[in-house]
This record gives structure tokens, C-alpha cells and sequence, in this order.
């Protein structure tokens, strides 16, 4: 497997300069960045005309991530070279009535056969119920493929988010890889660093990912004693309050942030599901916390690929630890580094949620305010 | 410039505001660094604060729900304890903790496994069910409260019952309460007992008993006799329908009707079935009563099938016996009808021939033909005593009551039995005061009291007297009135008198031989004294004379409201409705026994009468009423007879209306001299009497007669009888015949027997008056037959008159007739007022 790495920058345009030649059959370019780059020069059309052959994947982001660094306003694009894996891609629109899980199940059907191994899901970030999402694409697989990727980013702007399949560039739209092939090893691992804090609450009114009352209160009034003069800055700041949501029946909780808030309503939109009848508790950290949750994250995206280390590591942070660590967001970057070693191209971006398995085997979720590595290498 | 950074450069570069142009990113950078840090810390620490708020209140909420909490598990009835998942004590009230004993309640704390304080509790013996098995106990508790299922009751040395139910929460916790079910177990212990001395007395019983529920009809009980009633095993006739006990199910609907309206039911009787199938009757007692708490039916039955089955032959035997009794009334009737009808005849012509034999002076002829006569009357008397008494013995014989005059009876039965006692040479006296007025009760029946009890006197007593007298004895208590017969005749002995009441006994049989008689006589006077409600009792002393004394109550008393009826009915039928001009006779006497008695022979001969009590008013009437003939006494106060008699004989318009002497003065000559028609003297023979008034009116047209009868002895002999008072006569054989007739001439009269071939007279009267121009033509039925309630029915309002063949028929046919048919019409043809 061999990767290579581009960014494109108002400043500087594209570094290094594209390579001559075509790519090989087995190529997947991972292209990320920022939707108003992507919406100015037709940047994305120039990669996949230079690109020729390859397989084309990539979303609008909150920040992307190329190397150690961290990066906004720019394009990145990573070109993975596979030797024996096999590629295939595919996309499904999202219409006006067609529920996420439908969606999820009919993209991963698309996708599926006997020599599956894992499915990469890039997904528009504000349309979608990534709960629903999640469990569509694990229905519509045989069990044992695995499935990771994101949800599309938006600055910090919760307006409009897209992604790039090979033929289209848009929003309402979720595209994904397969991969095929015994050669492949695949690893992967999600961990926030966020801890509960305060009463634990009872979602008292709640409508599938969209939330009018804890305790029988506003929710989003809630909110915004908490967050005070950070209020003005809804709905983004109010990702520095997740929270923990657990089932009426219990088990474990799943973090959830807010997507979107409605004034008119009282309600606020989350990127994954709210049960009613289930409990609530805000959540708070600090920039340790979530490196300590990157550093474990990245140490259980090893645990598929026996005592190699990753080829390719694809990482989907979430936007609320962006905002959380700020100027030191790439401490997290850093730790994964600690962990990978020098070897291993780190690509990604800063996401509205997460998928990814809770532990290695089990279902794709949807998580929020975790840092998601997908890693790959092939024997 | 963060205030800490303008510091640090201050501090460090000595430089104020002016930073160089290379550090100036670099110095924004760290500025926002700076600021970030303070307001994350901000936001930090404000969000701690308000969460540890809300916490506290939270905190605050909880305690109060606690605090609630266990107030609530203090304050309930039970005792209260949570074990948590491993089994240890976490909450628990007051009253768990008293209701362990004193070797156990020192361990009852929080934190105590719960297995820890159950042995301390067993082991010193605080528990009765652990007594002797402690170890084997303690592992059933230990079981039941680690899975629980529903409560356990268990019992304590101190005599407490203790319901446990336990149940596990969420965490893998126990949860239990403890109910003292002490006084619940008592009260059950004690209802036990009591359904179990209800069970040995309802099981001891000699009646089957059964408990059914009553929605479901399910048997839910049954003692010992019932089983051997119905012939199941007690066992398997519960859970059956109680509807497959019942032979007729509509009993059983009947049963529960009762049982729904009434609540409870005695003495119904019901058809049932055994097991067998042999059905039986039984008595049954039901209430309704609580059983398990459902509505129920208790229900005792007694097994009446002997009971029933003797009914059945009793019954069965008194239907054979009404039969029985029924066919010899037939009998008897049709006998008497078959008997009386030649011996009508026999009488009739032997009367015939002997007044053909007066007439031409056969002297010996006249001797044989008065013992024909004499035998055939003491035949029929015999065969009518018979029909009475077959009537008595059989319960039929039937009062008509009616209130009448004491006086005018006595004198018609004196005038009936005078011939009797002239024949014998006794003299008749009676006894009677006026004041002994009117009495209500059979007037029939106690005119042939008396004629027995004369005519026995008569002919047992030769040349002596015999008394009649009449007293009314109203005392304090009832009102009676009593009839004496006295003789002077041979008297009685007193064995002789013992049986002289008896049926067909008479004082010895030389009596019979000597003196004649049927021996049923005194049998039947009896009989009729009783029925009236009075008694007969003799004195006598042989050789002496007898007296016979008849106690009759002055009101009889009506035995049912049937006979009233039919007494009722009665009376209306010989409702005599005066005939149109028909001629009027003025009666004129002072004493109203003796008017009475006038009026009443003259109203038979077929006129109207009109009375008057004085002189006066006869002559008042007399004017007013133009009589076609005026009766005279002549002793009246005041204005008497001869003066009336002048009177009239000087007035023009009543100088023409003939006048007949009827007085006890001897002086034929005073009135024939003053103009009076004729003369007769008291007391008054009733033919005499008819015979003088008819005498005195105008001769009519002849009246034609109809007389249907298919016996020709008997319809000549009423023919003969008719044609010697001038009518004309048709005879027709039967009622289809005398309808032909009818269809040609129309008669005055009918003539009719009942009793006929091809059409009875029952038939001959319904085609009769169902025709419009015959239903005004009189009728007179002549029978033999004994008449029965419903024969009346049927007559009633059909026929004018009623005459039985017998001994005086005759007459009483020609009397009939003439009330209907006037021989005479009026001779004035003035209008009657």
C-alpha cells in the first residue's frame, strides 16, 4: 500500500505539485475540506480529472486534518494506493421521505458481496439520523464487515454540509467505499474523554433526535443557563455541553450533541436519536481529557492489525473537541502520532458524528464529541 | 491585550504598548490563548456552581421523598423490609422489627443478611412451623425468598399468623411485607368449624340437602342422603348442572322463579330423576344463602314418591267411587222415569174408571179400582221416598230457600192431611198463632216434614187426636221455630224408638203388615231436618201416643252460594206473570192469612186478584178496578160484609159484578137474599173455590192444546183430562212430530215431556224458541225425570211451568194451564189499571 498527501491553500494553491502519471486500479483519494474552497474554484473536478481511475470519497469539514497538523480554509486529499485490495464505491441521495435506515441499508446493499471487509462512510451532516443511518448499514451487510466513517462537517456554521462520491459533489448525499480482499488488515477505535457532571435527568419529551424536555423543563432553557454568554453563539457552542443518553431499559449511554436549536419550538436537534423515558446528563472536559481519549482511541485501532502498524490512519474528530482545545486541538494529532510512529500517512477531519463501533466486533453507532480512527494496512 | 500578557512583556521585554512587528502574531496568538483560558474557566466554574445547585436540590427533593417514604412504610399496616442484592437488610419498618421475638429483634438492623436474622429467629424457636425441623425450614424460607412466588403464611410460637409476600425489585432486591393475618385465621378457623357442625348436621339429615351456585347452576354440595337419593357417588355429583336432577325441566324453571321472587320456597313439589333414571316425586325447601361468596341456593329435599303414589290411588279411588255413584244417581233416575210413567198411567185411568164406576153406581167395581189406586200411590211414594234418600246419601239433595208465611202452610198441609185423619177417625187440631209469621227456608221440604209426621199420626193412631201446633221460639241466641206432631196413638217402646229414624226400619215388621208404609218416611224427615239445620226428636210412650218435635232455624242459613243459585233460579222460573185479559177477582177479607190464601188458589186458576182488608176499600176498588168478580167476607170491623154486599148491589155501575160468599157464617139465605152469587163456607176447598168464580165469568173459545209425549197411556190420559175442561187436543209422539204440527196450527198451550225418542223436549224447547212466532206459545213440561241443577239451566226462562208425574199430575196440569191460558176472558172489556 503506498499513500500520498496534497493540500491546496488560498495562499500557497496546490503542495506538493501533483504527480504525472495515472494511478494504479486499487486507488482511493480521500479529499476533505472546507465547503466554500470546494464552492469557489471547481478544485474538486481538477483532482478527479488528474485522478483517473481512481475511486473518489471526501465531505465538507470543520477542519481538516493532513499529517500532524490541523488545518482550516484548506482541501486536503490523500491518494491510497491498494496492491491486492479491491475497490468499490457507491452513493445514495437522500430524498425528503426516505427514512436515514433506509438509506443506510440500500447504500450498504450496494456494496455488499462474499469479499467484503469493511465499508468507509462518509454522510451529509445535518439531514440525516446518524442513529438510523448506522443501523440501515449494518443491516444491509453480512455480519463481520465492519463500518466506519463521519458525518460531514460544516465550519462551525450548522449550515450546509456535502460530500464528494465519485461522480457528484453535493449535499443530501451519503457516499461509501468497500473494501474487498483477505490482504487487508482494518482497525478502529472511538473514544471522547468527556465526563458526566450534575443531576442525572429524564428526557421527558423527546421525538426521535429532537429534544423539547429534561425533567419535565425546556431543555434548550436548560441549555442556555449553562452555557450564559456563550448562548449567543447557539447552536455550536452548545457542544461544549454533550450529553450522556441512556435507554429507558438502561445499558450503555452514547454521548449526543446538538445540531440544531429552534427558538419558535423550544427544541433542540441532536445527531442521533433522544429517547423519551431514557436519562440525560450533561457532560464536561478539558483538553487532557480528550488527548488522553485520542491516545486510547488510537491504541484500540490497533488491535486488528496484529503487530503491524497502520499503513493509512483515517481520522474522524469531532467538532466540539475543536472547540473545546482551540488553539491546542492538535495535542490530540500529536498523541495519535505518539502512538502510530512516523510511518503511517494520517489523514481526516472535524466532523458532526462519528461511526464507528463501540468495541472491536460489535454494531456501527453513531457516536458524537469522539475521536474516530479507521486504520489500515495490507500483508 | 490580556492583562496578564501586557504584564509578562512588561516584566520580561520591558516593552509597554509598542511590540515589535515579528512578535505581533505570535503575541495575538498567545493573547487569545490567555483569553480562552479565562473564559473556559468561566464557564467551567459557573456550570459547577449551577450544577452542584441543582444537585443540592436534588438532594434536598430526595431526602424529602425519603423522608416520605419511610413515613409511609411506617405508617402502613404491614411490616416492611427491602434486602438488597446481596441479602442484606436496607430498609425496614418499625412493626418487621416487633414482629420478631425476643431472641431475634436485637438483629434485625440494617446491614444483617437476612439469612442472620431468619435462623436467630428459628433456631430460637420464635418460629412453630421450625419446631423439630429448624435446618430444613430454614432452607424452604431461604428458598421461597430468593424466588418468590406469590405469599406464604407462617405461623409463630406466640400463636400469630404472619402472611409473607415478597417480591424481588430491579437491583436484585427483596422487597416484603408482613401481615398479622391473626384475626383473619382466627375468624376462619371459627367459620370452619361452623361449616363443620353445619357439614355433620346437613350430613346427618334425613333430607337431602344440596348447595348449587346460582349463576352457573353448579352443584357445589352434597350430603350423604342425597347420594343415596339420587343414587351417585356424593363425590361425582359435584361440579354437575343441578338441571340434570330434574325430570320436567320446567320444574326446575318454576323452582327458580319462586326462589328469584320470593328468596326462599317451601313445600314445592317437584318431579326428579335418579341416576337410574326412575323418576320420584319430592318435597322441597329452599333458600338463598352465600356459598364461596357467590349467591347460592340451599336446598333440602324429602323423597315423597309413597306419599304421591298413595294420593295417585286415592285418587284414583274416589274416581272410581264418583263413577260408581254417578251411574246408580243415572240409575236411579232413569228408573224412577221408567217406573213413574206406567204407574201415571195405572193411577190415571183406575181414577177414570172409578168415577165411571160412581157414575153408574158399580158399586164392588168401585172397591176393586180404589185398591188399584191405593196400590199404585203407595208404589210411587215408595219409589219418590227412594229417589229422596238415594239423593241424600249421595249429598245432591239441594235446599231451595225462600222466605214465606208460617200460617198458610200449616193450613194447606191441615187441609192436605184432613181426609188422612177423617179416614182413621182422629180429629185434627192445629195450633197455630198468627204471630208466628214468616221463616226462610224450604218451603217444600217442610211441608213434606210435616205431611210424614201427620200422616204417620194418622195412621197409627184409630179414633183419637192428633195436634199439629206451630210456636216461634226466638231466643236470646237464634231464631227458631219449632213444629209439633202429637197423637194419642200406640206409641213406641224405647227400643222401638231408637231405631225409628232409621231407613227402612219401622218399629217392627208386624208394623209394616199391619199398617203400611215404605218404612222411609220418618228416614227422610230426618235427613230434611238436618239439611235445614235443624233436628226431629220424638217422645212417646207405648200405648200412650208420640210426639214428634221438628226444630228448624227461622233463617236457614244457605249452604253454599251454588244452591243459593240455583234457588235463585228457581224462583224466577214459576214466576207467575199475570196473563193478559185474564179476569179479575177482588178479594175482600180482613184477616191477610185467609186473603192470602185466596189469592193464591185463585191466581192457579188463572186469574188476576186484587185485594182488600175493609169494606171501604172494597168498595173503593171496586170502582176503580170494574172485577169481573168480588170474593165477600163477612166479618170485618165496620162496614161488614152484608153491608158491602148491599152496597154494591145498590150502586149501578157495581150492581152487575157477581159476589161470592166466603165466610165461616152459616147464612146462606141473608146472602142469597141480598143478591150474592154463591156461597162458601170456611175454610175453603181450593176446587170449590175456582169453580163458584168460574161459574160466574163468561165461557170462552176452546183452548188448544199440544200434547207432545211418546207414552200413549199417559198423552191420552192428559188428553181425556183436557178435552172434560173443553179444549182440543192434537198428540204428537215425539218433539220432531209436535214440530210438524206446529208448522200447521198454532196452540194456546204445549203439553211436554222431556224424555223422548228421536227428539228430546230439551231439543223440541231450543228449536221452539229459536222461531219467532212460536217463542210466545206457553209451555208446560210433564216429566218423570228427576230434574237436575243443569236440566233447570236449561229450562230456566224456557218453560212456564213444571209439573212431575205422579200422583195429583193431573190436576196440577189442568192448575197450570189455567194460570196460563185463562179458561175465561174478561167479561168487561175495560183496560186493567
Amino acid at each position: 500500500m503506498k499513500a500520498a498527501q496534497y493540500k491546496w491553500s488560498q495562499s500557497d494553491g496546490l503542495r506538493p505539485n501533483l504527480p504525472a502519471g495515472e494511478v494504479g486500479r486499487q486507488s482511493v483519494v480521500f479529499v476533505f475540506g472546507a465547503r466554500s474552497l470546494m464552492q469557489a474554484g471547481d478544485l474538486v473536478g481538477q483532482l478527479r480529472d488528474h485522478f483517473k481511475g481512481a475511486t473518489m470519497l471526501g465531505c465538507s469539514t470543520s477542519g481538516e486534518i493532513l499529517g500532524d497538523t490541523v488545518l482550516d480554509d484548506s482541501v486536503t486529499a490523500t491518494l491510497v494506493d491498494f496492491e491486492h485490495t479491491r475497490l468499490r464505491s457507491a452513493s445514495v441521495t437522500i430524498g425528503e421521505a426516505k427514512a436515514s435506515y433506509e438509506v443506510g441499508k440500500q447504500l450498504a446493499q450496494l456494496l455488499s458481496d462474499a469479499s467484503l471487509r469493511h465499508v468507509f462512510v462518509l454522510s451529509d451532516g445535518l439531514h440525516v439520523n446518524g442513529s438510523d443511518l448506522a443501523r440501515g448499514l449494518t443491516g444491509g451487510v453480512a455480519e463481520g464487515v465492519s463500518i466506519t466513517g463521519g458525518l460531514s462537517g460544516d465550519g462551525t456554521n450548522f449550515a450546509e454540509t456535502w460530500v464528494i462520491a465519485d461522480d457528484a459533489v453535493g449535499s443530501q448525499r451519503v457516499a461509501a467505499v468497500g473494501l474487498y480482499g483477505e490482504d487487508l488488515r482494518i482497525g478502529y477505535g472511538s473514544m471522547g474523554g468527556w465526563v458526566p457532571f450534575g443531576p442525572l435527568r429524564t428526557v421527558t419529551l423527546a421525538e426521535g433526535n429532537i429534544l423539547y424536555e429534561l425533567d419535565e423543563r425546556s431543555a434548550l432553557d436548560l441549555y442556555k443557563s449553562y452555557l450564559g454568554s456563550h448562548a449567543d453563539q447557539l447552536p455550536s457552542s452548545a457542544l461544549l455541553f454533550p450529553i450522556l443518553v441512556t435507554e429507558p431499559k438502561g445499558g450503555q449511554g452514547v454521548v449526543r450533541t446538538v445540531l440544531s436549536v429552534d427558538e419558535q419550538k423550544k427544541s433542540m436537534t441532536f445527531a442521533g436519536e433522544i429517547p423519551q423515558g431514557g436519562t440525560a446528563q450533561l457532560m464536561k472536559t478539558n483538553v487532557d481529557d480528550l488527548v488522553d481519549g485520542a491516545t486510547a482511541a488510537a491504541k484500540a485501532s490497533l488491535s486488528g492489525l496484529g503487530d503491524r502498524r497502520p499503513d493509512v490512519a483515517i481520522l474522524v474528530s469531532c467538532v466540539g473537541r475543536k472547540l473545546v482545545m482551540k488553539q491546542r486541538t492538535e495535542e490530540e494529532i500529536e498523541a495519535i502520532r505518539n502512538v502510530f510512529g512516523t510511518d503511517t500517512k494520517i489523514s481526516g477531519f472535524y466532523s458532526y458524528g462519528e461511526l464507528c463501533p463501540f468495541m472491536h466486533g460489535g454494531e456501527c453507532r453513531l457516536h458524537n464529541q469522539t475521536m474516530t480512527i479507521t486504520t489500515f494496512v495490507e500483508v | 491585550m490580556h492583562r496578564l500578557l501586557r504584564r509578562q512583556l512588561r516584566k520580561h521585554l520591558g516593552v509597554e504598548d509598542e511590540v515589535p512587528a515579528a512578535l505581533q502574531r505570535f503575541l495575538a496568538a498567545v493573547d487569545a490563548a490567555y483569553a480562552d483560558f479565562d473564559n473556559d474557566r468561566a464557564m467551567l466554574e459557573r456550570s459547577l456552581e449551577l450544577s452542584s445547585k441543582e444537585l443540592s436540590a436534588a438532594r434536598d427533593k430526595a431526602t424529602e421523598a425519603q423522608r416520605r417514604l419511610v413515613d409511609a412504610i411506617e405508617s402502613i399496616s404491614e411490616g416492611f423490609s427491602l434486602y438488597d442484592a446481596d441479602d442484606k437488610l436496607v430498609i425496614h419498618n418499625r412493626r418487621y422489627r416487633r414482629m420478631h421475638g425476643a431472641a431475634s429483634i436485637d438483629v434485625v438492623n440494617k446491614g444483617v443478611p437476612f439469612e442472620t436474622i431468619l435462623r436467630h429467629a428459628a433456631a430460637s424457636g420464635e418460629i412453630r412451623d421450625a419446631e423439630g425441623n429448624v435446618e430444613s425450614w430454614i432452607a424452604e424460607r431461604l428458598t421461597w425468598h430468593r424466588d418468590p412466588k406469590g405469599t406464604h403464611v407462617i405461623r409463630r410460637s406466640d400463636g400469630r399468623w404472619i402472611q409473607i409476600s415478597e417480591r424481588k425489585t430491579y437491583d436484585g432486591g427483596t422487597v416484603a411485607t408482613y401481615a398479622d393475618i391473626t384475626d383473619l385465621k382466627q375468624a376462619e378457623q371459627a367459620i370452619q368449624e361452623s361449616e363443620q357442625r353445619l357439614r355433620v348436621i346437613a350430613e346427618a339429615a334425613p333430607v337431602a340437602v344440596l348447595i348449587v351456585t346460582f349463576d352457573d347452576g353448579i352443584i357445589r354440595y352434597v350430603n350423604q342422603r342425597f347420594a343415596e337419593m339420587f343414587g351417585i357417588e356424593a363425590s361425582s355429583a359435584l361440579g354437575l348442572e343441578a338441571t340434570t336432577l330434574y325430570a320436567e325441566p320446567q320444574h326446575r324453571e318454576r323452582f327458580i322463579g319462586a326462589l328469584t321472587e320470593h328468596g326462599h320456597v317451601e313445600g314445592m313439589e317437584m318431579l326428579f330423576r335418579r341416576a337410574g333414571g326412575e323418576e320420584f316425586w319430592a318435597l322441597m325447601a329452599s333458600q338463598r344463602v352465600q356459598f364461596d361468596g357467590c349467591p347460592a341456593m340451599i336446598t333440602g329435599l324429602a323423597d315423597i314418591s309413597d306419599r304421591k303414589r298413595m294420593e295417585g290411588e286415592l285418587h284414583k279411588a274416589i274416581w272410581a267411587s264418583e263413577q260408581a255413584t254417578r251411574a246408580k244417581s243415572d240409575f236411579v233416575a232413569s228408573m224412577s222415569h221408567e217406573l213413574r210413567t206406567p204407574l201415571n198411567a195405572i193411577i190415571g185411568y183406575s181414577e177414570i174408571l172409578f168415577e165411571d164406576a160412581q157414575d153408574a153406581g158399580r158399586e164392588a167395581e168401585m172397591a176393586d179400582l180404589c185398591k188399584i189406586q191405593d196400590a199404585g200411590k203407595h208404589l210411587l211414594r215408595l219409589i219418590d221416598n227412594i229417589l229422596d234418600l238415594s239423593k241424600i246419601e249421595a249429598g245432591k239433595m239441594t235446599l231451595y230457600l225462600e222466605t214465606f208465611e208460617v200460617r198458610p202452610m200449616i193450613d194447606s198441609v191441615a187441609a192436605t192431611v184432613a181426609p188422612l185423619a177423617r179416614k182413621t177417625g182422629n180429629t185434627l187440631v192445629v195450633n197455630c198463632a198468627d204471630e208466628v209469621g214468616a221463616i226462610h227456608s224450604d218451603l217444600t221440604k217442610v211441608r213434606q216434614t210435616l205431611f210424614n209426621l201427620l200422616s204417620n199420626a194418622c195412621k197409627f193412631t184409630q179414633n183419637g187426636t192428633i195436634t199439629l201446633t206451630a210456636l216461634r221460639d226466638p231466643n236470646e241466641a237464634a231464631d227458631w221455630i219449632e213444629f209439633q206432631v202429637r197423637d194419642t196413638g200406640i206409641g213406641m217402646t224405647p227400643d222401638q224408638q231408637a231405631k225409628v229414624f232409621e231407613a227402612f226400619i219401622q218399629a217392627d215388621d208386624s208394623t209394616t203388615r199391619a199398617y203400611g208404609g215404605t218404612g222411609l218416611g220418618l228416614a227422610i224427615t230426618k235427613s230434611f231436618c238436618r239439611l235445614m239445620g235443624g233436628d226431629v226428636t220424638l217422645t212417646s210412650e207405648a200405648g200412650k201416643g208420640t210426639t214428634f218435635t221438628v226444630r228448624l232455624p227461622a233463617v236457614t242459613p244457605a249452604p253454599s252460594d251454588i244452591a243459593v243459585s240455583a234457588a235463585e233460579k228457581r224462583s224466577e222460573s214459576p214466576q207467575v206473570t199475570e196473563p193478559e185479559h185474564a179476569p179479575i177477582v177482588l178479594v175482600v177479607d180482613d184477616d191477610p192469612n185467609a186473603r192470602e190464601l185466596l189469592g193464591r188458589h185463585l191466581q192457579r186458576g188463572g186469574y188476576v186478584v186484587r185485594m182488600a182488608g175493609n169494606g171501604e176499600e172494597a168498595m173503593q176498588l171496586a170502582r176503580t178496578l170494574q172485577p169481573d168478580v168480588v170474593t165477600l167476607d163477612v166479618l170485618m170491623p165496620r162496614m161488614d160484609g152484608w153491608a158491602v154486599l148491599s152496597a154494591m148491589k145498590e150502586d149501578a155501575v157495581l150492581a152487575e159484578i157477581p159476589v161470592i160468599m166466603v165466610t165461616i157464617v152459616d147464612n146462606q139465605s141473608i146472602g142469597f137474599s141480598l143478591g150474592a152469587a154463591d156461597y162458601l163456607i170456611k175454610p175453603i176447598d181450593r176446587d170449590r173455590l175456582v169453580r163458584a168464580v168460574e161459574r160466574c165469568c163468561p165461557r170462552d173459545a176452546p183452548r188448544h192444546v199440544l200434547i207432545v209425549e211418546d207414552d200413549t197411556p199417559t198423552s191420552e190420559l192428559m188428553a181425556r183430562a183436557l178435552r172434560q175442561i173443553d179444549c182440543t187436543v192434537t198428540q204428537a209422539e215425539n218433539g220432531r212430530v209436535g214440530l210438524g204440527y206446529l208448522n200447521e196450527a198454532l196452540p194456546a198451550a204445549i203439553l211436554l215431556d222431556l224424555m223422548m225418542p228421536e227428539m228430546d223436549g230439551f231439543e223440541f224447547i231450543a228449536r221452539l224458541r229459536a222461531e219467532s212466532r212460536w217463542r210466545s206459545i206457553p209451555v208446560i213440561v210433564v216429566t218423570a225425570k228427576t230434574l237436575t241443577d243443569e236440566d233447570i239451566a236449561h229450562l230456566n226462562g224456557q218453560v212456564q211451568h213444571l209439573v212431575h208425574k205422579g200422583e195429583y199430575s193431573g190436576k196440577a196440569v189442568l192448575a197450570a194451564l189455567d194460570e196460563l191460558v185463562p179458561r175465561h176472558a174478561r167479561r168487561t172489556g175495560s183496560d186493567r189499571p
